[in-house]
């Protein structure tokens, strides 16, 4: 009796496994096939597309009130850039950083921080949705992006801004941080670089001495260490080329989900 | 009965929830629709309702489709698409037992 029991379960936990392991494999061929992925990102462009049609340009974030700040406000991903010139700006408390922006505009230009707190500003307490499941509530102040893009003046043939960083992603200093937005993000009156969190300097652990605000997307849209930006047409020859770090481990592009 | 019961929770309960709990948690929808996530109590709540409404979806699925199984794969599968169901070869063998 016991013999035919163990027999069973044998035999079920075998079948279990194989199954799985079938599952598992089968997984792999579809992520490595051409079709699967396609399937998968015509989900996310009919999301966006959606999301699109039913907000308008200009819709805003939710704001909220100095009591609801929530009383930390956690560091994610990078907390110090594992990187020599940014150790040194940092030693100097950011006095000889320059943010360049370059690309496909008329007039390329180089910011210092000081540059950066002359241009027109914006305050705003939101709530940052993080993909891994937490949010919090923080207030940040900073340079409108659409003040910076107008100075500058994209070309005709302007589609995304993409945000290059100073922390490597992986061992050896390699694979900065980078991600992308189009115009219609980048021009959003809540759209800002950051300088200030909680009516102070930006922390290190928050991006200083720069971090990107773009209120209706997740949290990996928001670039912290922001040390270039460029205007492009296309993600064609930037890193894997999705438009952004995360965007080319398989993440969606439009975060606004 | 209790068939008929999870077939209506599954239609008017869990697909509504799972998608008013996805614009409750999707930032983008936030904008669009203020105060709709506090409706639910926030973030978390909106997504603890999401995931509870998506494990018993995929609970649902793997219970209706073993039942299809273990009452005849084949002759359900063809009267879902053609209507035709065999019964006869079932009467033959309780007469048989």
């Amino acid at each position: 009796m016991n013999g035919t029991h163990d027999g069973r379960r044998r035999f079920l936990a075998r079948g279990i496994g194989a199954a799985g392991t079938l599952f598992v494999a089968g997984c792999e061929r579809l992520s490595n096939s051409d079709w699967f992925p396609k399937v998968l990102s015509a989900g996310e462009k009919a999301s966006a597309a959606v999301a699109h049609a039913i907000t308008s340009r200009k819709s805003m974030a939710q704001e909220f009130t100095d009591a609801d700040r929530s009383p930390s406000f956690r560091s994610n991903g990078t907390a110090e850039p594992d990187s020599d010139t940014y150790r040194m700006l940092a030693a100097n408390g950011f006095a000889d950083y320059r943010l360049e922006v370059g690309g496909l505009v008329a007039q390329p230009a180089s910011l210092s921080l000081a540059d950066l707190r002359a241009l027109p500003s914006r305050t705003q307490i939101t709530r940052h949705d993080c993909v891994e499941g937490w949010s919090a509530i923080a207030k940040w102040k900073g340079a409108r992006l659409a003040a910076l893009l107008e100075a500058v003046r994209p070309g005709p043939e302007a589609r995304f801004v993409v945000f290059h960083c100073a922390d490597p992603m992986e061992a050896g200093g390699t694979s900065p941080y980078y991600e992308s937005i189009d115009l219609e993000d980048a021009f959003h009156p809540q759209t800002i670089l950051a300088y200030e969190m909680n009516d102070a300097v930006l922390p290190i652990a928050n991006g200083a001495p720069i971090r990107l605000r773009v209120e209706r997307q997740l949290g990996y849209k928001h670039a912290k260490y922001v040390m270039r930006i460029e205007v492009v047409e296309s993600f064609v020859g930037i890193a894997g080329g999705k438009g952004g770090y995360w965007e080319d481990q398989g993440y969606q592009w439009f975060a606004g989900i | 009965m209790l068939q008929k019961l999870a077939y209506l929770v599954v239609i008017f309960v869990l697909l509504p929830l799972i998608i008013l709990m996805g614009i409750a948690m999707s930032p983008w929808m936030n904008s669009a629709l203020p105060g709709w996530v506090d409706l639910f109590g926030g973030r978390q709540a909106a997504r603890t309702l999401h995931f509870v409404a998506a494990w018993l979806l995929v609970g649902f699925v793997l219970i209706h489709v073993f039942e299809v199984i273990v009452s005849g794969l084949w002759n359900h599968l063809r009267s879902m698409i053609t209507g035709r169901y065999r019964i006869s070869t079932e009467v033959r063998h309780e007469r048989n037992t």
